[in-house]
């Protein structure tokens, strides 16, 4: 994760740890450890596709990321916001596991969290058409495997 | 503009009351009076395209969007941040010549300098369907 591009950042140094520490386990593929940052009822949607509710319909999301993705790496540009209710907007860098061409896409995530600090929500706005492309290709393949 | 759908607003009242009235213009179409909030050395970006530099470039961009849309409604969610760096969620109706009403969740990111003017608004959109009347306008 890259956060010497940090350049506005309004929540706590404990917010900020905590924002690095999430991404990190993202980026250490840590299905189990990522997704203990997040609430049973919590709901994540990502521009205008359907919003996913429960911690079991992250797990799945993030279980396709890392299949779609064989690296991805956190650039945090800005921060907006306070530690229970913020936006991050940031540059993925992305490795698609099918063509292995690293994609840079700008994105805004949203946060916000519970008193024990889980996330409730999530919401993540992405020019998403390079990662769309990774994802539709790692289904095909994924489908064209036997099981 | 719809504010009734706010829900989270981390800004002062005047903030609030600034950000709305200009969402006011740029949804009543009054050109000037949203260009007048702009910085001269602005600088826009629209998810991973080209950045527009310059209020210049900026009214360019401006014409383009009201051509391209009969009618254009922001609806704010939640506002993140401080009045002078701030994140806002919306949803963005709009109403493209051929009538049919799209409806896109949207981020926006703005900066104000110490005058108030904005000096850099990045935009987060799937844009997919909106880009398509963009192109045609363009065209």
């Amino acid at each position: 994760m890259i956060l010497n591009s940090l350049r506005i950042n309004q929540v706590s140094p404990a917010g900020v740890d905590w924002l690095a520490r999430y991404l990190c386990e993202i980026e250490a593929r840590d299905l189990d450890h990522a997704i203990n940052f997040f609430h049973d009822a919590a709901v994540t949607q990502v521009n205008d596709g359907l919003p996913l509710h429960s911690k079991v319909a992250v797990r799945g999301l993030l279980q396709r990321y890392f299949e779609a993705f064989s690296h991805v790496e956190h650039e945090v540009l800005n921060v907006f916001g306070a530690d229970s209710q913020f936006a991050a907007e940031m540059l993925c860098h992305y490795t698609p596991s099918t063509s292995g061409q690293r994609i840079t896409m700008p994105a805004m995530a949203i946060y916000e969290r519970d008193r024990d600090g889980l996330i409730v929500s999530m919401r993540i706005y992405i020019s998403a058409t390079g990662m769309f492309e990774a994802f539709a290709a790692a289904e095909v393949q994924a489908h064209a495997s036997p099981s | 503009m719809i504010i009734s759908s706010n829900c989270v607003s981390q800004l002062s009242d005047h903030g609030f009351d600034w950000y709305t009235r200009f969402l006011g213009e740029v949804d009543g179409r009054a050109a000037d009076q949203v260009l007048a909030a702009i910085h001269d050395a602005c600088v826009i970006q629209v998810n991973d395209r080209l950045p527009a530099y310059s209020k210049a470039a900026i009214a360019r961009g401006l014409e383009l969007y009201y051509e391209a849309f009969e009618k254009v409604e922001h609806e704010v969610l939640n506002i993140y941040g401080s009045d002078r760096a701030f994140a806002a969620e919306l949803l963005m109706h709009y109403a493209p010549p051929n009538g049919e009403r799209i409806t896109m969740p949207a981020a926006v990111m703005y900066e104000r300098d110490a005058d108030g003017l904005i000096v850099s608004m990045r935009l987060y959109v799937s844009a997919g369907s909106m880009f398509e009347v963009f192109t045609a306008t363009a065209r």
